[in-house]
């Protein structure tokens, strides 16, 4: 039982190539979805974003699996002790109604906080440079490496953090995200 | 596009970057053949034609099999037809038509040249085409329609198959071959990617008659970049981590 659980899920290796395929796969889909204004310089924000993706029900004809038990719990401890120029959003893709409003939420953020699912594909439209935390529970291991791949594809750097339940304790979660922050010596690169 | 706004394509500006991430990516030996313009380049080595001669069809195939276990494939075709019937309440059957004699690769299962549009090919010896479609159009057969995963495999399998044939999606319409359903956000991924609009076959179908110069017929999503290539010969002494 154990070994299933170990086990269970898809691509189980790690890339160690970046990939300038889906690089400018990306840059095409930053241009494509552009107006023409994206093509000016962006001034520097000088709040830096944590997008939190929260996974819950919302889908009558499907059980969503892996939801965090407290994450409103852990959003509310995340949100207190952030530095100041720091600031945590929601984001909940299946709710967005249009894909360019999808790929500029993605894009815009920082850091990345999420449990192992597809949800995490959005990475495809984070910049080169910025983080993504991948939480892993439930019926997923971290030998799961979807999204390990795809950041190393991409140039996004990669934490991930694993438990044995679908409680979280805010502290250990909040310890792997103030070492990224604290890291965060990077500058996304603009692509 | 806005006044004062390039020019240029986002496919032209992206083909740009991917020569400037190769130049400066720092990738071990053997990368470039599985994700970057070497890969790309791979495909027109064994280039193979399916039919030809002096027939009015010819289609046109371009492998990849030196890094995957099942063989990367897009197509090409000149001077074809898709058939649609209705056979029951929403449901189109397809039939791609093309006027020459197949050739059979034993080592090239039908059933792999491509998960739907490729399998349903069908010989004739006249087309009957009282119109043509001139621009290109690209038959997508989804891998997914739901999970933003797999329909990024697709996306990205769509975006090998332009890099090869160096076909700029601004002009080119998209046709979607598949059942699945159409009306959810990230099917707008399609409508963004394709200049020359995006026309569901089950909804619109072609009418009689209708043939096309050019057609694309895509690398199949669940053979992608993302799952394939990393799971076949990606690193093979690191199992696990």
């Amino acid at each position: 039982m154990v070994i299933f659980w170990i086990f269970k899920g898809g691509v189980k290796r790690n890339t160690e190539c970046s990939s300038p395929i889906l690089k400018s796969l990306r840059h095409f889909i930053y241009q494509a979805v552009s107006t023409g204004m994206e093509n000016e310089r962006i001034p520097k924000p000088k709040v830096k974003l944590i997008g939190f993706i929260s996974r819950q029900q919302y889908d009558p004809l499907r059980v969503v699996g892996r939801v965090l038990t407290n994450e409103p719990e852990l959003i509310s401890y995340i949100q207190t002790r952030l530095p100041e120029n720091w600031r945590l959003i929601i984001i909940r893709p299946e709710l967005m109604v249009t894909f360019k409003e999808q790929v500029e939420a993605f894009r815009k953020v920082d850091v990345l906080i999420g449990v192992h699912g597809a949800g995490l594909a959005n990475v495809m439209f984070m910049q080169s440079g910025t983080h993504l935390i991948e939480v892993f529970h439930g019926d997923r291991s971290e030998v799961n490496r979807h999204y390990y791949n795809m950041c190393k594809w991409l140039g996004i750097n990669y934490q991930s953090a694993g438990y044995f339940t679908n409680f979280v304790a805010p502290n250990k979660l909040w310890s792997i995200l103030n070492t990224v922050i604290g890291n965060d010596g990077t500058e996304k690169a603009e692509q | 596009m806005q006044e004062g706004a390039p020019t240029e394509s986002a496919f032209t500006h992206a083909k740009q970057n991917l020569f400037n991430e190769q130049k400066s990516s720092q990738n071990p030996g053997g990368c470039s053949q599985r994700y970057g313009t070497e890969l790309i380049s791979n495909y027109h080595h064994a280039q193979i034609d399916l039919c030809s001669g002096l027939q009015a069809s010819k289609i046109s195939c371009y492998v990849n099999n030196e890094y995957e276990q099942v063989p990367r494939i897009l197509c090409t075709g000149n001077n074809t037809k898709i058939v649609t019937i209705f056979s029951h309440e929403n449901h189109v059957e397809k039939k791609l038509i093309v006027d020459c004699n197949l050739q059979v690769y034993n080592w090239l299962p039908k059933e792999l040249w491509y998960g739907e549009a490729m399998s349903q090919i069908s010989t004739t010896v006249d087309l009957a085409c009282s119109a043509y479609v001139e621009h290109p159009i690209f038959v997508l057969a989804r891998y997914d329609y739901k999970n933003i995963y797999h329909i990024l495999e697709d996306v990205v399998t769509t975006y090998e198959t332009l890099l090869v044939l160096d076909l700029d999606p601004r002009d080119i319409e998209l046709v979607i071959w598949d059942d699945f359903p159409t009306n959810n956000t990230l099917f707008q991924i399609w409508r963004t990617i394709f200049g020359k609009g995006v026309r569901i076959l089950n909804e619109n179908p072609l009418e009689e008659g209708t043939c096309f110069r050019r057609t694309i017929f895509n690398i199949h999503g669940d053979n992608s970049h993302l799952s394939n290539a990393v799971s076949q010969k990606d690193l093979e002494s690191t199992l696990l981590y």
